[in-house]
């Protein structure tokens, strides 16, 4: 464990708001898009990530350095929206139509409009896509390929070993390339 | 592509590794040593790494920077309002918490307090009724009404007795050895007659049974006693005294007066 996250710790472990404010600054995207990536809603995504920031708050004097502090917060969100998927008893956690329409503006793609065009075209296909992957299968294709997270810390996080992590990686990959076949890369 | 991977599940986790440059050099030598000779595992490979790359980075939507400028604004507040619901909900949980944790010592109180309340409300409304029993034991059936009584009552039976003993255990073989004047017997037997007449009288139809009965034997010992001669009549003592026996004259006049002790002096009425 580094020392200035060692410090970090202290500082939050003692009760420091600055302490806590940093830890959110830095870490709100990272958890909100892990988050987004199992639940599928902006709003479900943000809600998920509070709550784990809020856990986060009140359980850090529990915390012991056994694994990394960042490893700790994506295992709360994970635990968070898999209980909130038991609760729902539903496929919610899929990805979701209705993403464009959370209100949330985004910025448009630079480049020609045929362009843009195909760029929003692939976005949609690709949240479709998404749909197809078992919830961990998506929680281990966001970590590795949206938050670079390694592979053991992965395994960490979802408490499974790394060879499951790379054959639910793979597995993961094989979807999505045959959802998307009709796309070729130049 | 997953299909054709079933003889190389062994390379699957290498692949896997290889997209996101997970592998060492070495493991990735090993891993294009296999590609080279099975078509399968070539394939998966480059058909998944241009599916990354027709994907691109990231896969996660880009939201606007106030959304993110709002984050923490955000999250105090809810922190606040579930500071605030955290404070409503121990204030309903903790009853339910009572409920479950304190279940059997509330249960033992209840019922503590249910016996409690029971032995009360029995002393306030059972003992009165035992009480109106006991005032109605005096009822040997139903058709005895209670005598009304007064101290003119009592003072007849009371005075009744006190002759009729007198009389009774008077031993007339002595009587005959020596003079003896009835006359204080006659006057009194005389002075209760006129009483028990005036009794009956107030009695009328609502009298008890019983006590008319008394009243009636009584008056007719009475009548025995009230003509005896002043002197000497041993005789007319001696059938005073049989008829006291057979009708058990004494004994009904203290069945009487214990009658009237037991009921009390409020449901006493004159006769």
């Amino acid at each position: 464990m580094a020392k200035d996250e060692r410090e970090l710790i202290s500082r939050l472990q003692s009760g420091d708001v600055a302490a806590f404010r940093e830890l959110v600054e830095t870490n709100k995207r990272r958890l909100f898009t892990l988050a987004y990536s199992m639940v599928g809603h902006v709003q479900e995504a943000e809600d998920v990530s509070q709550e784990a920031f809020i856990k986060i708050h009140r359980s850090i004097r529990d915390f012991r350095g056994d694994a990394q502090l960042s490893s700790w917060m994506y295992r709360i969100v994970v635990n968070l929206c898999l209980n909130r998927r038991r609760k729902k008893s539903l496929t919610a956690m899929e990805l979701r139509e209705d993403f464009d329409n959370d209100g949330v503006i985004r910025s448009a793609p630079e480049g020609d409009p045929e362009q843009q065009t195909e760029a929003s075209l692939l976005k949609r296909h690709l949240r479709h896509a998404m749909q197809k992957l078992s919830p961990q299968q998506r929680t281990i294709f966001v970590l590795r390929h949206d938050q670079d997270l390694p592979l053991k810390e992965i395994s960490s996080i979802m408490k499974i070993s790394e060879g499951t992590v790379k054959s639910q990686l793979f597995r993961a990959v094989g979807k999505l390339q045959q959802a998307l076949a009709f796309y070729k890369v130049e | 592509m997953v299909t054709k991977m079933h003889a190389c599940k062994k390379y699957q986790e290498m692949i896997a590794a290889h997209w996101f440059g997970d592998l060492t050099p070495k493991e990735d030598h090993t891993l294009m040593v296999h590609v080279e000779s099975c078509d399968a595992c070539r394939e998966a490979l480059e058909l998944g790494a241009n599916t990354l790359s027709t994907i691109g980075k990231p896969v996660t939507p880009e939201l606007p920077e106030h959304f993110w400028d709002g984050y923490w604004l955000r999250l105090t507040q809810k922190m606040d309002r579930n500071k605030t619901s955290e404070r409503r909900a121990w204030s309903v949980e903790l009853p339910e918490f009572l409920r479950a944790q304190w279940s059997p010592i509330l249960r033992l109180s209840a019922a503590a307090a249910v016996f409690v309340a029971g032995i009360l409300i029995s002393r306030v409304w059972w003992m009165p009724q035992q009480a109106t029993q006991v005032a109605e034991l005096p009822q040997p059936s139903p058709n005895y009404k209670v005598v009304p009584v007064d101290a003119r009552t009592d003072d007849l039976l009371s005075r009744s007795k006190v002759l009729l003993i007198g009389l009774n255990s008077l031993d007339t073989e002595s009587v005959k050895e020596k003079e003896f004047s009835f006359a204080p017997q006659r006057k009194a037997s005389k002075e209760l007659l006129a009483e028990t007449a005036e009794l009956r009288k107030s009695a009328g139809t609502n009298a008890d049974q019983q006590f008319v009965e008394l009243m009636n034997q009584l008056e007719i010992v009475l009548l025995q006693i009230a003509h005896l001669e002043a002197e000497h009549d041993i005789n007319a003592v001696e059938l005073v005294q049989t008829s006291i026996d057979r009708e058990g004259l004494l004994l009904k006049i203290n069945i009487e007066e214990m009658k009237r002790q037991i009921i009390p002096a409020s449901t006493d009425k004159s006769l």
